[in-house]
């Protein structure tokens, strides 16, 4: 091997290795700063919160990485999440008077059914749009700017505007219960991100996803199914979606139209804050979970030491900007 | 755009010249039928669906008043096209709640230029002195029984958590502003410990509320919060860290939920703006006007604001939707 | 594109087999014939441009050691090395992307220093890079004039003029296509003609070409010869990169030759032969067009009658009237100038493209592949012709490349058999002797040459019946390519039926059993290759008749 190769390559390692971390390293320094400023910003409990905030959001970052990874983009989650929410809100108190009578007695079902409505209902609109995608390829942002609006809308015909509130201990606890010190919607991110990285990392399907996102001509040429992968790829954020609307209605014992609005951008800034490029291909899920919490670090940290709200946006931009201008000034130093 | 608007509210004129009506109407008479175009600001707030469903009320019990429901999405383009739209189909009256004052002011005078009236619902206008009337309760004034609530439960003072709306938002200011002028005026045993944006909804006031309870040494005798979803998901909150009943929690808005809290005890108290009178005021005001002439008292037609603790729950506009 | 009408001097200029000795092409006003004086050689006329001692390091590791080279006004400079040995770097460094570590840049005999590559545009140093850096959507003319619009009295652009300084710049390069076109809908080769059309309106002073001819035919090759000659006759410097050596010989007066980062060897074209050329590059001995052993050709695999594309497509209908049959156990060489159709044949028979009529036959029986994936079932695989483009995952590694047709059966749940691919993978990196430190770092960290090969490691694991081949050595450096070469016969040798498209001539001829031209969509002739020869190819490829 030549030097010119051993520089090539002891560079792409370097590039490798540090564009996985500059996440990490800014992560790690934000909380250094937070603690410093703030001693109670450590305390377990404080960490908990953060996980735990951080979860709902991170689940659907976790659908959103593998969108970004095929260069695609999904603006319709927010309104999924509410839209999911209501449709297991529906189901666990059995209808809502005078709209839907689902059950004769007015009695409401099992949790797991309720469950079941919100995961279906994401996933069967995130096949939807997926379609729209791939089978007559508009653009993911229009298909999705257009989801948001269509599901946002289904949310408020099914609430009719309103919340519907009130559910049964066995549905709460999936939102608020505790297994041991851990809350439940951390045990159901970690879960998610889990099988997420395993599939990306260690099944053809994954193979299959990077190399759309790679190069979605050589994907092709080289017999993989684009358009059966995007389908996919964006049925799985709608499952994404549906999980999260089911664990935030738990959570807050509630579900309404109003609920997760803003989410997609949430989602997107955890996605490419983690490292996962927009223009597709290279990231993945131990980025994504990195850049969630981050992003759950900052407003949980400006919050504790009661930084004025209006103060506050500036920060969060500029720090959002910050660590992704830090991750881009690293990996460029090694291109 | 300006050309288009133009056109239309001149065909619009054209219309109602050509069905012989007169640029100032004359009563119809007791009985004659009415179409009312309602323009709320959004479906999307609980508030607004009720005070719309309250007024689709009064208007059968009035009986012979058509209403039609045009949502406005928080957009006031959306809005000044449905007035458009309304004057060219030549409805007999517009209640209407912009969303901006200044930007549907000039539709709604070409409306009343046009022989329709107009009735503002929740928040006004601006500069539009031919509006019928002004049916709403004041943030303001709302803010202030929310705070006067406080100082009546705690005497002794209190340390304060503050959860605002939207940053910016003209409602958000005026409700944080009322509670402050109140609890600033009480003296300085009234301290606010931490005010953090919740933008009015139930899961950012959850999680505000998670985050400053941890941040705070002690845990604060009192959360206000500048509407009923991010009281409730302070609720939530206060309730997972086991300090249920040890925090007074106010809300505002008076909504089904917070009435259920505050019956509960979950929430000390919630604002009842009573958006259900409004909308009942609102449409039985212009019909009066359109069949017989008659105008209010005053153009401004305020409904004052009531803090609804456990003692008063039957005041809630409301508590019959509750059940037991 | 149209023949060039008759330009003197074309046929000795054309680069045939390594034979060919080339006439310089040395127009009038050109102070010396190559060779003939040594008061052409470097040193003597003062230097335009010169670089002394260049060292540039990247993270400690040092890619250029001390690399000294001088380019006269008028001279042709001819760099060479295989990929890696520097090339990129000294290009980047006289043109400002990069600063030099140590040593010094030289202008008209004054120390300049370049910060930014616009510094180096705005003294007359233009760049035509390997990696077309056109912007995609620009019409032509947009793209050559882009960053220096020309602009009417009132500042605004002068659309008009621009468009006729465009049509004459491609004119002189002999190319008419409509300027007002999106660069997009060009060929490869007709993008590269646009981007040095792009450097001759900036009158530039020094043009360095990052192997130019990459993706041209052979009759634009002997074209741009004459652009070159044009150019140095009046007084520009050419500083000239390619792996082709007949070229080199064809257009340059001097030469450096790089390895491992340093100037191992440098002086008159004229003075030094092509072997020791590749010896000084390759720091070995590379035979090059060797002919492989006779193979015995078995059963037609695969049969084309009168295929034409769909009419009325971008670009019109490129396939009319193609057949042709390749035999289990042969090469067949297609050869045809850019835009003849090779290419639009290939996607078809791999399913990419819809069949306009006419009949494939596999195996004897008629078969329309609807999918790649379908194509692939059937036992054809397609090595496509842009690399970078169609083949190459840029971001994903050596190893996941390798993987991605999935030759090596996943397990149960769609579970990748790592192990059983890095076995096979293992396997081709020895048979192949692709040089790569690490399977797992990105395959852009490999050299061209090795990343085709990776490339072809990917099919030939896939054991297909019918392999087709686009253009399989293009940018890819000497050693590499007969490395190449030697893979490919033995696929052939294997009973595979190989379908060969290349531009490179001497390429086709040392390759395939037998040769098929084609012209504008439809086949010319088909012969033995052992009776072929380029001028009687290039003949077939371009005249009607």
């Amino acid at each position: 091997m030549t030097k010119a190769q051993a520089d090539e390559l002891s560079r792409a390692r370097m590039y490798a290795l540090l564009g996985k971390l500059a996440p990490l390293i800014f992560l790690l320094a934000l909380v250094i700063i937070f603690a410093s400023l703030q001693p109670r910003f450590l305390l377990p409990l404080n960490l908990f919160n953060i996980l735990r905030q951080v979860s709902i959001y991170g689940i659907i970052a976790i659908g959103m990485t593998f969108v970004i990874l095929i260069r695609g983009i999904d603006l319709s989650v927010g309104a999924l999440v509410a839209m999911s929410g209501l449709c297991a809100a529906v189901v666990a108190k059995g209808g809502i008077e005078g709209r839907f009578m689902l059950s004769a007695d007015g009695s409401g079902y099992h949790w797991a059914l309720a469950a079941l409505a919100a995961i279906l209902a994401g996933t069967v609109a995130g096949l939807l749009q997926g379609m729209a995608v791939a089978w007559l390829s508009v653009p993911a942002f229009v298909v999705t700017l257009g989801g948001m609006t269509v599901f946002r809308g289904i949310a408020l015909t099914i609430g009719n505007g309103g919340p519907i509130s009130g559910f049964d201990e066995a549905f709460g606890w999936w939102g608020r219960g505790m297994i041991g010190p851990v809350p439940v919607p951390v045990l159901i991110f970690a879960a998610v991100a889990l099988i997420a990285w395993v599939v990306l990392t260690q099944t053809r399907f994954g193979r299959a996803v990077y190399a759309v996102g790679s190069n979605p001509d050589a994907a092709r040429l080289s017999g993989i199914n684009v358009s059966g992968v995007t389908l996919s790829v964006y049925a799985l954020i709608g499952f994404c979606s549906g999980l999260g609307g089911f664990v935030l209605a738990s959570r807050l014992n509630s579900a309404e139209a109003v609920a997760g609005t803003g989410y997609e951008l949430t989602a997107i800034a955890a996605v490419v804050i983690g490292g996962t490029s927009l223009y597709g291909g290279t990231g993945g899920v131990a980025g994504t979970v990195i850049g969630a919490l981050l992003t759950g670090v900052l407003l949980n940290g400006l919050v504790i030491l009661n930084v004025s709200p209006y103060t506050q946006q500036i920060l969060v931009g500029l720090i959002i900007v910050a660590a992704v201008a830090f991750d881009h000034f690293i990996k460029r130093q090694s291109r | 755009m300006l050309k288009r608007t133009f056109l239309l509210a001149a065909s619009g004129l054209a219309l109602a010249g050509a069905l012989g009506l007169p640029a100032a109407a004359e009563p119809k008479g007791k009985d004659a039928e009415v179409t009312i175009l309602v323009s709320p600001l959004t479906f999307a707030f609980p508030h607004f669906v009720f005070l719309t469903d309250e007024l689709k009320d009064e208007a059968n019990k009035l009986g012979g008043v058509t209403i039609v429901v045009a949502d406005g999405q928080l957009s006031a383009p959306k809005q000044i096209a449905d007035i458009e739209a309304a004057i060219v189909q030549g409805v007999d009256g517009i209640i209407l709640a912009p969303v901006e004052a200044d930007a549907l002011a000039p539709v709604v005078q070409q409306a009343i230029d046009a022989g329709i009236a107009v009735v503002t619902v929740d928040r006004p206008v601006n500069g539009v002195p031919d509006v019928l009337a002004n049916v709403a309760a004041d943030n303001f004034k709302g803010a202030e029984a929310q705070g006067e609530a406080v100082v009546k439960a705690f005497p002794d003072g209190a340390t304060i958590v503050n959860l605002q709306g939207i940053p910016g938002d003209k409602t958000a200011n005026d409700r944080n502003g009322g509670a402050h002028k109140v609890l600033d005026a009480a003296g300085e045993k009234y301290v606010f410990v931490a005010e953090q944006a919740g933008n009015f909804s139930r899961d950012k006031g959850l999680e505000v509320t998670e985050n400053i309870l941890t941040g705070l040494a002690e845990v604060p005798q009192v959360i206000i919060a500048a509407n009923d979803d991010m009281a409730l998901g302070a609720a939530q909150a206060v309730d997972a860290r086991g300090l249920k009943g040890k925090v007074a929690i106010y809300g505002y808005d008076g909504s089904e939920d917070a009435l259920k809290a505050v019956k509960s005890g979950d929430l000390a108290a919630t604002v009842d703006q009573f958006p259900g009178l409004q909308g009942r005021t609102a449409v039985s005001t212009l019909v009066a006007f359109i069949r017989e002439g008659t105008r209010p008292e005053s153009a401004e037609v305020l409904v004052a604001p009531v803090a609804i603790t456990a003692d008063n729950l039957d005041q809630a506009e409301r508590v019959g939707q509750i059940g037991e | 594109m149209s023949h060039p009408s008759s330009p003197p001097g074309k046929d000795q200029q054309k680069p045939g087999r390594a034979s060919s000795p080339g006439a310089l092409p040395s127009a009038p006003g050109s102070d010396a014939a190559p060779g003939s004086a040594p008061r052409s050689a470097p040193g003597v006329t003062a230097p335009l441009l010169e670089a002394r001692g260049f060292v540039k390091r990247f993270f400690g590791v040092t890619v250029l050691d001390g690399v000294s080279l001088s380019l006269a006004p008028g001279e042709v400079r001819a760099l060479l090395g295989e990929n890696g040995a520097g090339k990129s770097t000294i290009i980047n460094l006289l043109s400002g992307v990069h600063q030099p570590d140590g040593g010094m840049l030289l202008l008209d005999g004054a120390p300049v220093r370049f910060t930014r590559p616009l510094e180096a545009d705005h003294a007359g140093i233009s760049v035509i890079r390997q990696e077309l850096s056109l912007f995609p959507d620009l019409s032509v003319a947009e793209a050559i004039f882009a960053g220096h619009l020309p602009l009417n009295r009132l500042g605004l652009v002068d659309w008009r003029q621009m468009r006729e300084a465009a049509r004459k710049a491609l004119a002189r390069l002999g190319l008419e296509i409509d300027v007002r076109a999106p660069v997009a809908s060009l060929s490869i080769a007709h993008q590269q003609m646009v981007e040095i059309a792009r450097a001759l309106t900036r009158k530039s002073r020094v043009v360095i070409m990052d192997e130019p001819t990459a993706s041209l035919s052979p009759n634009e090759v002997a074209h741009l010869g004459e652009i070159i000659a044009q150019l140095s006759a009046g007084g520009v410097a050419v500083l000239y990169v390619s792996h082709r050596l007949d070229e080199i010989r064809a257009f340059c007066r001097t030469y450096t030759v790089l390895r491992d980062g340093k100037a191992v060897s440098a002086g008159l074209v004229s003075e030094t032969d092509i072997p020791s050329l590749i010896r000084d590059m390759a720091g070995r001995e590379v035979e090059i067009g060797a002919a492989g052993a006779a193979r015995q050709p078995g059963a037609p695999v695969l049969e084309l009658q009168h295929l034409a594309s769909v009419p009325g497509g971008r670009g019109g209908q490129r396939v009319r009237d193609v057949s042709l049959v390749v035999r289990a156990g042969e090469i067949l060489g297609l050869a045809g100038i850019v835009g003849a159709g090779r290419t639009e044949t290939a996607r078809m028979i791999f399913g990419l493209d819809p069949v306009g009529s006419g009949e494939i036959l596999l195996n004897g029986r008629p078969f329309r592949a609807g999918s790649p994936a379908a194509a692939m079932a059937a036992g054809i695989g397609y090595v496509p012709e842009d690399r970078k483009g169609l083949s190459i995952l840029p971001d994903r590694s050596v190893a996941e490349n390798f993987a991605l047709t999935g030759a090596v059966p996943a397990g149960p749940l769609g579970w990748n058999d790592r192990p059983g691919e890095a076995k096979a993978l293992a396997g081709f990196v020895q048979r192949l002797g692709i040089r790569a430190a690490s399977l797992r770092a990105p395959i852009t960290t490999l050299s061209g040459g090795n990343q085709q090969k990776v490339i072809l490691a990917r099919w030939i694991a896939l054991k297909p019946k019918l392999l087709i081949i686009d253009e399989p050595t293009r940018g890819i450096d000497v050693g590499a390519k007969e490395d190449v070469h030697s893979l490919i016969r033995e696929i052939a040798a294997g009973g595979v039926a190989v379908l060969l498209i290349s531009s490179d001539l001497p390429e086709v001829l040392a390759l395939s059993d037998r040769i098929v031209t084609l012209r504008e969509g439809e086949t010319t002739s088909e012969q033995p290759a052992a009776d072929a020869t380029s001028e009687g190819l290039m003949a077939r490829m371009t005249r009607h008749g």
